[in-house]
């Protein structure tokens, strides 16, 4: 009985597929790079004295492994990797979302209206921030969830390829957040707001936008993997008709993805309005390439079925580390775009050696 | 006893893979190793060397050999590591250059005593010492000679590369509001050139550290100057795409002790300590003027301004409507936003034009059309046409009196002036008189054209 369960006992999952084992070699080798290459840095440090005095001391540290840099980095990549875990979604389910960016900039924008109603600027001013802000993130999570909602209806009703439907709805809610802004920025919010986003842990690292990209990779990553719905996402992805005749509900999958990618630019836009402290209508603008990039980088195929919520992370935190490389190794900026495209088309052809390699081993091992 | 693990020691001090003791061939000696230069520590002699190793070897042993041949030098207190690394140095038959010119496995036929040389007390290297001798001693005397001379010349010497090694340094970073803009490309351009020209003159190096978004995004500029805080720049200068998004970033940096001046487009509610602009408001009043004046003081009048973000522009567009009221024969028709593209903005200026044929003034808070070749389809003086800016593309429209008049924003100056204002603060501790310096704009019209043209050469990037 015990040697049949055990015989019957799926084999173990590693802890890591190859491919996000791949990244973080990647990953470690760009960050030793520029560990050694970078140099070091005066920076000041603020301490205070027995007397209770702020003293200002210059401290020498590593341009690229230093605290201060490390965090800046999570926060560039937070924006990015949130969108690009949603982007994950849509891109396993065989969909593509080119929204993403206007939907955090209409969401970004509702958002800042809102708050603002409630800044010290505004006309109400004089209400609480226990119920400003919490409004603030309804409106922006609600708005941007919504979007995303419309953009699967409209995919599932009208039988359009999501490329079309996303295209039109981008420059559509992009056109909203104009008329509704007259194309002003928007800022002064309670400060509550930004207080929260900027929250500052250990002497003055501002964790919050890398505790939430932590949390939504696990979730995402939880949700792809651990739950039927998850899995349902890969099936149809892999193929949607064999899904359709399994009894998987295809329409309802399709939905559900476009609002998880509607839903993860609203929190992505929640932490910029907070961070950046105001909203505009031009905010995001070309951010759906990037949020593709990072998907695509971390291991999601275009043609469906494949790809991973850690993936996401790893793929936006690569293209950002990139960025921050050509900082600190004093790169002329002009050629951060071929560097970053050459990147990007590299990561997708080791990705395709790399599931050329696995079919070979297979092929073999059968 | 060998063992695989004391045969890699052995190798890591080689840097040579490990040849095995079945494959190896002539070149293999038998026995062990008592002493190492750096060791003591026995080892297998198993390794096979390559012929570059094999003279690296042949040098040293060489070297050592003639120390401990000295007079001074008593053989018996020699050591062993010389006599155990001399023992590899001959190559077997068939080893390449200097092959079989001794038995390679002669285990002690050869050493580094009168005994063990070849040619004897009196051979050849018995010879090689005394011309070492003679040449160290010539060497010796001159050095004693040049002495008194030679320390002053090394002082003046170490003190010139330490002055230079103590050469002060800043590093400016230099944020704009995106790449594709040639107005940005010449502040790039004025700020290189400042950096030059201040650094000789006050002697110290200064570097741009270009950090501009390749297309505009507030968002990028923020991360860009956090960034070059965090790197280490001393000083920066910003063209804000949003004044709102960047005053945090802005103020961080200052409060890390990073001084921050904007151009062309301010953040008034920052802690940046200058701002050298055009007056934006002054600037509207005076495209409008300017145009009543081409107009006769009568007309409809269109007003072309770019990205409805831009809170620079909107002030333009907001001296516009205040000068338009002191014409009364002046009216304005509307204001026409677009992407700020030389592409959409000719496409707006003629489908404007479709629209409202009666239209017979264009007041441009920007040139944007203008850098395209056909945007002004009307006949040359039909329409009137001020616009701000005046880049090479847009001087043709004045040539061909398509455009009456360009007013020329100092773009160089916003990188020149900006880095200038920053090494002020920095360097000479000195702070600008006023927060605001004011940029004037420089009038173009046929006449003064070419002369001003002239000025691009200079501004524009090679």
């Amino acid at each position: 009985m015990t040697s049949s369960t055990a015989d019957t006992r799926p084999a173990s999952r590693p802890a890591l597929r190859l491919q996000e084992g791949g990244l973080l070699v990647v990953i470690c080798l760009i960050g030793l790079l520029l560990t050694v290459f970078g140099g070091t840095v005066q920076r000041p440090e603020f301490n205070k004295n027995d007397a209770g005095e702020t003293k200002k001391v210059m401290v020498e540290r590593n341009k690229f492994l230093n605290a201060q840099n490390l965090t800046n980095l999570a926060k560039d990549t937070s924006f990015f990797a949130i969108m690009a875990v949603g982007a994950t979604f849509v891109i396993v389910s065989g969909g593509i979302d080119l929204s993403v960016g206007a939907v955090y900039a209409l969401a970004s924008v509702l958002a800042a209206l809102v708050l603002h109603q409630f800044g010290a600027d505004g006309p109400r001013s004089s209400v609480s921030s226990a119920l400003s802000v919490p409004l603030g993130l309804a409106v922006c999570l609600g708005s941007a969830t919504l979007c995303g909602l419309l953009n699967g209806g409209m995919i599932v009703a009208l039988k359009v390829h999501p490329f079309i439907i996303t295209l039109g709805t981008m420059t559509i809610y992009r056109g909203i957040a104009f008329v509704i802004t007259t194309g002003q920025s928007v800022g002064t919010f309670p400060a509550a707001f930004p207080d929260l986003v900027k929250w500052e842990a250990f002497s003055g690292l501002r964790l919050v936008p890398l505790l939430v990209m932590v949390l939504v990779t696990i979730v995402g990553g939880v949700y792809l993997t651990r739950l039927a719905a998850g899995r349902r996402i890969y099936a149809v992805g892999g193929n949607e008709l064999a899904s359709r005749y399994s009894g998987v509900r295809v329409e309802r999958v399709k939905l559900s993805v476009y609002v998880m990618s509607g839903l993860t630019a609203g929190i992505a836009a929640l932490l910029a309005i907070g961070y950046y402290g105001s909203a505009s209508s031009g905010d995001g603008a070309g951010y759906e390439l990037d949020v593709i990039a990072s998907a695509v980088v971390g291991g999601a195929s275009l043609s469906g079925g494949k790809g991973s919520a850690l993936g996401a992370l790893l793929g936006a935190l690569i293209i950002k580390m990139i960025d921050n490389g050509i900082v600190i190794l004093g790169i002329d900026q002009s050629y951060s775009r071929i560097i970053l495209g050459a990147v990007v088309i590299l990561a997708v052809t080791l990705d395709q050696f790399n599931t050329w390699l696995a079919k070979r081993r297979l092929t073999k091992t059968v | 006893m060998r063992t695989p693990k004391n045969r890699t020691k052995l190798i890591d001090c080689r840097g040579k893979p490990p040849a095995l003791l079945e494959n190896s061939q002539s070149s293999i000696l038998a026995g062990e190793f008592h002493c190492l230069p750096t060791s003591n520590a026995r080892f297998p002699l198993t390794l096979t060397l390559s012929l570059r190793e094999r003279e690296q070897l042949s040098m040293l042993c060489d070297v050592a050999k003639f120390r401990l041949s000295s007079p001074r030098c008593e053989l018996p207190k020699r050591s062993d590591c010389t006599a155990n690394l001399r023992r590899i140095l001959p190559l077997p038959l068939g080893e390449g250059r200097g092959e079989g010119k001794d038995r390679a496995r002669r285990r002690h036929g050869i050493g580094l005593g009168r005994e063990a040389s070849p040619e004897g007390p009196f051979g050849f290297e018995a010879f090689i010492i005394s011309s070492l001798r003679f040449c160290r001693r010539s060497l010796t005397q001159r050095l004693d000679a040049m002495n008194l001379k030679l320390v002053p010349t090394l002082l003046v010497a170490f003190g010139i590369l330490s002055a230079q090694a103590q050469k002060k340094s800043y590093t400016i970073g230099l944020v704009a509001k995106s790449q594709n803009n040639p107005v940005f490309q010449a502040a790039r351009v004025g700020a290189t050139d400042a950096a030059r020209d201040l650094g000789g003159k006050y002697g110290v190096e200064i570097k741009i550290d270009w950090r501009t978004p390749n297309e505009e995004d507030a968002q990028k500029q923020a991360e860009a100057i956090e960034q070059l805080v965090l790197n280490g720049a001393d000083g920066i200068a910003v063209s804000c795409s949003d004044a709102n998004k960047l005053t945090d970033a802005i103020n961080s940096a200052v409060k890390n002790g990073v001084p921050v001046a904007t151009f062309d487009s301010d953040a008034p509610n920052s802690k940046r300590f200058v701002t050298y602009a055009i007056d934006d408001v002054k600037c509207g009043e005076q495209v409008m003027d300017e145009l009543a004046r081409f107009m006769g003081g009568k007309g409809v009048v269109a007003v072309l301004a770019g990205n409805q973000n831009a809170p620079n522009l909107q002030k333009r567009v907001q001296g516009v409507k205040n000068a338009a009221k002191k014409h009364p024969g002046i009216s304005i028709r509307d204001v026409y936003y677009h992407k700020e593209t030389p592409q959409d903005a000719a496409a707006k200026v003629e489908q404007v034009m479709q629209a409202n044929p009666d239209i017979t003034g264009w007041a441009m808070v920007g040139g944007w059309p203008l850098f395209t070749d056909s945007a002004l389809k009307w006949q040359p003086g039909t329409v009137k046409c001020v616009s701000v800016d005046a880049l090479p593309p847009e001087l043709a429209y004045l040539r061909s009196g398509h455009v009456q008049l360009l007013l020329a924003q100092q773009v160089y100056e916003w990188g020149h002036r900006s880095v200038e204002l920053l090494i002020n603060k920095i360097h000479l501790r000195k702070d600008p008189p006023n927060a605001k310096d004011v940029s004037a704009l420089i009038p173009v019209t046929r006449e003064n054209m070419d002369a001003f043209a002239k000025n691009w050469e200079k501004w524009l990037p090679k």
